[in-house]
This record gives C-alpha cells, structure tokens and sequence, in this order.
C-alpha cells in the first residue's frame, strides 16, 4: 500500500484577535478565533479529498495551512514524506512547484495589468521551466489544455468573462506541474451554467493529469460531482468522513444530515429531513465538550463536556459523534 | 457578482485612444519646449543684456513681450527661463515619485514595523507646512538649482508614499496576491512587479499636479532669493524684480506668470490623461 | 373589477451603453396571481434583476423603460410620480435584496429600522416595541428582545436577512419581490430563511416572486416558475411541469448542469457563454449555445406559446425538448 501523497496530523491555526491597551493592561487572556482545531486525514495519490462545510468552518484555512500561506500554529503536513510545516521559506520554494492553488474569485484572481500570456511567462520564468525559447509554446499548450485559445494569450484578464478567467487560473496552477491541486470554492462564484463546464474541466485534468486534489466547497453537490473521499468540517473540527458514495448514503453525523436535508434539491428528496435550528457558534468562545451541542437534535449529557474523537464505524468511515447511529 | 460589467460577453480589444486631454497637454508641453529650444532663432535679443535706454517698454512689435526695468526683452527671458523652470520641475519629482512609491508600496505590503518607521517619518514631515520645510532647507543650504532639488527631495515623496501605500494596502488582499505567494513569487517581485504597477495610477495623477506645485515653490523661492539666483530668467525671479513696477510695466511680471499659468495647465492636462491613459485595455 | 395580483405586460428595459443601447429586458411578460409564488430564474444578464427593479421603480438611471406596462391590482406604475410610488412601495410592493449588510443602515439599532418600517399611525413608543418584537419573533430571531439594541455588524448573516424580513413584513406588502435573498447564506440558513418565508406568504396571503438562480431553491419552493435568458421569459410553468419536462432547451441545460447529491451521472454543461447585451436583434437568443436550433431559429421575432396547460416557451421546437433530468444533450425524440 504506497504512503498516501498527504498526511495531516492534529492540525491547529488560530488567529489571535486585537486587544484594546486596556484589556492588555488588565492582562485579560487574548482572544483568539480558533479556525482549525485539530484535523488529521491522509489523501493518497490520485484521490479527490472533499472538504465541505459552511461559513467560519475553517476549511478555507485548512485549505491556506496545507500551502503554507499561513504557518499553522500546531501539527504535522507530511507532504510525500516530509513534513511542510517544519520548513522555512527557501526550503519551502521546491515544494511549492508541487503543489498549487486555484481560487474563488475569478475577478481578483489575476493582475488585471498583465496580459494572460505574460502571466503564465513570468510564472515559467520564476520556476525556470523550460528555456526562454520554448516557453512561449508551453503557454500556447497550458492555454488549449484549459479550452481557451493561444491568440488570448494577448488579452488581458478584463478581456475575459467570470469562467474565461477561472480557466486562466487554473492554467496557471498547472505551469508549474503540480501534483497536487488545493481548489478553495473554485466555481461558487460562476453561473450555474459555467459552473458545470469548470467542474468538467477540472475532471478532465485530473484524469489527464493524475492530479490529487483538496476540492473546499460550501455545495455538498459540487463536492459530490467531484471527490472521491469527503470530510465534513465544524468549527475547525472535522465532525464525519468518509468514502463519498457511503458519506451520502449512510450519513452518520447529525450535522452531516442535517446539510444534507438542508440542500434545495432539484430532484424528489430520498433521505428523512434533520433540522436543526439556531446558527452555528462562535469560534472564539468554541462550546465546550462537542462543539455542535447547542444545535443537535440527537444530543445527550455526554455531549456538553465530553470532545467526540473521530472514530471508525465502518470500513474508511469515521464519525465524531456520542450518538452516531450505526 | 451581478454587476453589469460582469454580465457583458468580453469586449473586442479596443485599440488605446490617446485621450484629447493628454493630446492638449502634451503638445501645449511641445510647443513650450520647442520654443525653449529655438529660442536662439525666435528671438535674437541675449536675455542677460542690459538696455537702460528701453526701460519698461510695451509689448510692441518689437518686444513682444515688453521689456523690463533693466531693458531686457520679456519674451527672450520668458523663453530661456522656460528650460530653467521646467528642467527644475522635472527633476525635482523624479526622486520623490520613485522614492515615495517604492517606500509606500513595502511599507503597505510588510506593514509591522517597517510600515510604522515610514509612516512616522511621513507624519514627522507632515507636522511642518510644505513650504516652510522647504525654505528652512534651502535657506541651511544656501541658494541654487542643486539645494532646491535637494530641498523638494525631503519632503515631497511623503504623497506619493501614501498615495501607493493605500493602493497596495488595499490590494494585497486580493487573490491573485495569495495565488502568486503560492507559486512561490519572492516579496520583492509580488510587491515591485505586480502591486506596484497597478498602485501607480493614483500616484502618476498626482505627479503632474505635483509638478505644477514644484514650479510654484521654485518660483516662490526665486521670489524671496532663496532660489536660482539673478540675473537667471527664472520665472518667479522675474515675478519677484516685476512686481516693483506692476503699476508702470505690468508685463514684466506678469508675462512670466501667464507662462507659469501656462505650464500648469498643460501639466494638469496631462496628468488627467495619464489617468485615462494608464487604463489597460478591460479595467 | 380590477384585476388582482400584479401584471407585467411586455416590460422592456433599455440601458445606454458608450457602446450601444443594452436591451437588458425585452418584452416580459408575466403575472402573478394574489397568495401565489413564482419564481424568476435565470442567470447573469438574463434581466432577472432588472425586471424587478423596473417593477418597484427602482432602475438606476440611465436604465430605463422604454415599453411595455406594470399593473398592480389594476393601476398602471408606468405613469407614476415619485411621491405615488412611495405609497404604493412598502405597503404594496416590497423588495428585499441579496446583501443584507449593505441593506441595513449599520449606525442605527434594530429596533429603530423595524419601527421605522411600521405604519406611520402614532402609537405610544412601547406599543410600537411590541409590535417590533412581534415582528421580531415572526421572522424567527430568537430572543428578540435582547437584539433590539444590536447593531447590524453585530448580527450574522441569516439574523440580518431576517430582520430585512422583519423590515419589509412590518407593512404587511401585498406583493414581495426578493431577488436572490437567501445567495449569500449557508444552506442550513437557507434552508431556514426559505421555510420562514414560505410560512409567511401562506400566514399573510403574499403574493411572492422569487429571483434566484438556484433551480433547486425553485423546486422546494414556488409553485410557478418563469425562465429568463438574455431579457427575455423563454419558459413560463408550473414548477413540477417545468421540472417534469422541459420545454425550451435552455431550461433543459440548467437542470442538466445541476449537480446533485443523490446522483453522479455526468453533467452536461451548455457551451459557449451568454450573449453580449448590446446588439441583441431578432431571432433565438439561445441559438448559437442550442443542440437542436436550425436556420428557422435565427430569424424574426419569436413568441412565447403554449405549449400545454399554463406552460408557455419560446422555443420553435418545444415539442421535441426532452425529458427529465437526462445525462447527455436535451434533445430527445417526442
């Protein structure tokens, strides 16, 4: 069984919060939002991780951990064997070639002043891939495999529409030939019309390509269409995860059920309906014992001061939960 | 997200239209700068001889422009002057454009201690008024071309560093920033190469207008003989020895300040242009 | 007797452009009946928006209408003077939008924007808190004393849509227009925001348009739904008609790129991407991105018709669009 290409271990990333001079003079503890608390989960190569949760979950934190665009606070990211949060900036530089990033906002998401073209040249450059000879043809053949055309290399971001510039970033991502690709709501911001055509590109060069991913949405049907593996977050912890076709099948946890139930479905509805009420907390004064206490149907006494730990309930499944139903 | 930009199928690529204003002000600069230039030809009078047999004379066809007390022809000194001035002008910005710039964008981008240094020195040059600054350097240094530019050196870069500083403060959120960390751009690239440029507009604006100011101040300090010193044809010293005879030969001051008049507009001009100018093709 | 409800008769709205006119509605026309809910689906560009700002008079200029009528309850709002409009908005007609945070005044309380949306019959100061909290708890805020003092960056998302609810129900309005209103939230907030307001509308007898662009929200929630592309209404039906069998291949295309959990067959996304609002001239705006448009499509004008029982389409071949949810092109034998 070959070592999984990303192992992540009790993961933790808080940001400390402002203190006014006051509170810091009468030494008040600082407050802090405690955005990942916590995770742990191995990808292994070739495989779809689907991270999915809503606002102030964390995901997109977790997402920025992996990368190393922020330093986590606590816990291991052994990417192929090395361990990512233990290196500094110039022993970070190699890695960075391997794995890469597409983001949400299609329109902040490229420098307006640069042409797609010099873009994907720069990047070329930076890494020095290729010979200066051969690059301009490397970019004609990252544009194409993206479904634009070589001549948009001249056309400057604003030039393209919301989808156009989502493929550019994407282009972008793979110059440096990844193997793995961390994708934080890449098509939440497009039409629904488009949205299916990204998500269909990015099958195809993942297939293409053996790319890993980390596929971060809020849209549970998004993540469906696309992951192999799904990993439901809450409030910096990973509450449920599991095999995608048993995750949506046989949910476990309340709040898993719960997102499920609450999606507007096209289609007749197959599973019963959890409700829950009230809105999540917050993650600066985080519940004590299981964070989802205050809002869970199923809860018992257990549950106001006991932390669930994730535990397997059936072959790849795991559940953070008292009162998973089996 | 539902903005009518964002709902228009991509425009065709526009060729870049030069602006009429950019158009106006630049060649009103041209013309300036080419009479500076073929002033020898234009004029055959030497801006520096004296003729106190033609003291004060009225614009007529043979002085365009008058003479002044000391019987030089206005216009001959108008025209030379014009190098003097906008030569100072031109250089005097160049310092604090790229020196502000580049302080403003690294200290909007590391913030820290490095933004606190900068903006303290901002705020310490802030504290004193603008001209006052530039006089007491001036006047510490003695008079000349090199002082003023020295002088206007100091203090002038604190705009453009804020001016940048709020561009790029705001602009280091946006994606396309965390994407470039990502591919492992270096700081110097991500601020210099990307954030810079696109922080540059607001700052070129207020480059032409900070030009006009620079003239302003050079002729200020002409005027209380800090600055280039007589018998120069420098405009504000013009200003300053005319004004002693607005009553009996308006035109030897106020010739020089219709040029500086003059200047100013043509810059602002083209400083507005620059504006629309610097709009790259989709924004 | 006035016809009730509220009727749009061939709205059109134009945009001067300094590249051309933008025709960002083109002849809509649509109604809706007191008590029912509808839903305006489309996606950026398809005039969604528009129509409803058109609606309550709220186009930025220079937009504006150029054709057509609004009637509510048997008045024409076309010819209306601001002052008239102002009566007729709130009471009549509300709208609430998609971000509350930019909708909310965010230096004033909660109670004071709730009771400034009550009827303007002076009532003493705690009868008026009464009602606010009423209201409060009608749109469920829990605790809705303790956040009459909030402000609205203190209040989350789901609690700030709420309280715009709260702000639009307080004139009981005959007509609601909300355009893209639960967007911006989590979907178990959605979930809950969508359940309030489909309680409200059956409590209050509202007539409700919903614009979204989430055909999912469409199905669990009205009961009439209006397809929009490029300006225009290209299909009008009942929502399970509409979902059933589709008959304009655009609406095919949607419910086709709709990925769904219960499901992982492939999508199959439309091509190309929506048409550029300025010049748009006769002929199928959906041609060019059509698996089943020919020469006929591309020419003179064509009407919306029926194609069944109060299900309308402007499509020339709505007879051969196919059936539900299939993977693969919308075209399908009859």
């Amino acid at each position: 069984m070959p070592e999984p290409l990303l192992r992540v271990r009790n993961l933790a990333k808080s940001f400390p919060l402002p203190r006014s001079p006051l509170d810091a003079v009468r030494r008040c503890p600082c407050e802090a939002v405690h955005a990942v608390d916590g995770v742990s989960f191995d990808v292994a190569r070739g495989r779809t991780l689907g991270l999915v949760g809503e606002s102030g979950c964390g995901k997109s934190t977790l997402g920025r951990c992996l990368l190393r665009l922020y330093r986590p606070d606590a816990g291991e990211v052994w990417f192929d064997g090395v361990d990512l949060v233990r290196l500094e900036e110039p022993d970070l530089r190699p890695y960075r070639k391997r794995m890469q990033v597409v983001l949400q906002d299609p329109y902040s998401s490229l420098d307006p002043r640069q042409t797609v073209g010099s873009a994907l040249l720069e990047v070329l450059g930076v890494h020095g891939i290729g010979s200066p000879a051969d690059r301009p043809e490397r970019v004609a053949r990252l544009l194409t495999q993206v479904g634009l055309r070589p001549p948009d290399a001249r056309k400057y971001p604003g030039e393209f529409s919301g989808g156009q510039r989502q493929r550019v970033s994407i282009a972008r991502a793979l110059a440096v030939g990844p193997e793995l690709l961390v994708a934080d709501e890449p098509v939440s911001a497009l039409d629904v019309s488009i949205q299916a055509q990204i998500l269909d590109l990015l099958l195809e060069l993942r297939r293409s390509l053996g790319l890993t991913m980390i596929f971060i949405s809020h849209d549970l049907r998004v993540v469906r269409y696309l992951s192999d593996d799904v990993a439901v977050m809450y409030l910096g912890k990973v509450v449920e995860h599991a095999p995608a076709p048993e995750l949506f099948a046989r949910p476990r946890h309340p709040y898993t059920l719960a997102l499920l139930s609450a999606i507007p479905e096209v289609d007749e509805p197959v599973r019963p309906t959890v409700e829950i009420l009230g809105e999540p907390s917050s993650a600066v004064h985080v519940p004590p014992g299981c964070r989802f206490h205050p809002r869970c149907p199923w809860k018992v006494e257990r549950c106001l001061h006991e932390v669930p730990q994730l535990r397997e309930v059936a072959p790849g499944h795991r559940v953070a939960c008292h009162e998973a139903r089996a | 997200m539902t903005t009518l930009a964002g709902e228009l199928a991509p425009p065709r690529a526009a060729r870049t239209r030069v602006p009429t204003g950019l158009a106006a002000g630049a060649t009103m600069l041209l013309a300036l700068l080419g009479a500076s230039a073929l002033a020898p030809v234009l004029t055959s009078y030497d801006p520096y001889a004296q003729n106190l047999n033609a003291m004060l004379l009225p614009p007529s066809a043979a002085h365009w422009f008058g003479t002044d007390n000391y019987g030089r022809d206005v216009f001959t000194r108008v025209l030379y002057g014009a190098a003097i001035d906008l030569r100072i002008a031109v250089l005097a910005v160049v310092f604090p454009f790229v020196f502000g710039a580049v302080a403003g964008a690294v200290a909007g981008y590391l913030g820290g201690w490095v933004d606190a240094a900068v903006m303290r020195a901002v705020d310490v040059i802030t504290a004193v008024p603008f001209m006052v600054l530039v006089i007491a350097i001036v006047a510490f240094l003695g008079p000349g071309e090199l002082n003023i530019l020295v002088a206007i050196g100091v203090v002038d870069w604190i705009v453009f560093a804020r001016l940048v500083r709020g561009e790029v403060l705001r602009d280091k959120h946006l994606e396309y920033v965390t994407a470039l960390r990502a591919l492992g751009f270096s700081r110097a690239r991500i601020v210099l190469r990307h954030l810079l440029p696109n922080a540059l507009p607001p700052a070129a604006v207020f480059l032409a207008s900070d030009i006009v100011l620079v003239i302003l101040t050079t002729s200020a300090l002409g005027f209380l003989g800090l600055g280039v010193r007589p018998p120069a044809p420098e405009w504000g010293l013009m200003i300053s020895e005319g004004r002693a005879f607005i009553y009996t030969g308006w035109w030897a001051a106020a010739m020089p300040g219709f040029a500086c008049m003059y200047a100013g507009i043509a810059f602002i001009l083209v400083g507005d242009g620059l504006a629309d100018l610097l709009r790259v093709r989709g924004q | 007797m006035t016809e009730p409800g509220l009727v749009v008769d061939g709205l059109t709205v134009e945009i001067p452009t300094s590249r051309g006119v933008v025709r960002a509605v083109r002849g809509v026309t649509l109604s809706v009946a007191p008590g029912e809910a509808m839903a305006l689906v489309g996606e950026s560009g398809s005039g969604k928006s528009m129509t409803c700002r058109a609606i309550v008079g709220l186009l930025h200029p220079p937009a504006r209408i150029t054709a057509g009528a609004v009637r509510f309850q048997g008045r024409d709002l076309a010819g209306l003077s601001e002052p008239e409009f102002e009566r007729i908005r709130g009471t009549g007609i509300a709208m609430v939008f998609q971000d509350p945070m930019s909708a909310l005044n965010p230096v004033l309380t909660i109670e004071r924007q709730v009771a400034e949306a009550l009827p303007a019959a002076s009532s003493p100061p705690r009868e008026r808190r009464r009602q606010v909290v009423a209201l409060l708890r009608q749109v469920g805020i829990a605790d809705a004393e303790r956040r009459l003092r909030a402000y609205p960056h203190q209040l989350s998302g789901g609690q700030r849509q709420r309280v715009m609810l709260a702000i639009v129900l307080a004139r009981r309005p005959a007509v609601l227009l909300a355009d893209e209103p639960t967007t911006a939230l989590d979907v178990t907030i959605q979930a809950q925001i969508l359940k309030e307001l489909r309680r409200l509308q059956a409590q209050l007898a509202m007539s409700l348009v919903l614009v979204t662009h989430d055909l999912g929200v469409v199905r669990q929630t009205v009961q009439r739904v209006a397809v929009m592309y490029a300006g225009q209404v290209v299909e009008l039906a009942p929502t399970a008609a509409l979902f059933a069998r589709p008959r304009h291949p655009y609406t095919a295309g949607l419910i086709n790129s709709v990925p769904s959990v219960d499901r992982r067959a492939a999508l199959a996304p439309i091509p190309g991407t929506p048409p550029d609002p300025v010049g748009l001239g006769d002929g199928c705006a959906f041609a060019p991105r059509c698996p089943i448009a020919s020469a006929e499509c591309l020419r003179g004008e064509i009407p919306l018709r029926a194609v069944a029982d109060g299900h309308w389409s402007r499509c020339l071949k709505a007879h051969v669009v196919g059936g539900a949810r299939v993977a693969g092109t919308a075209a399908q034998g009859s």
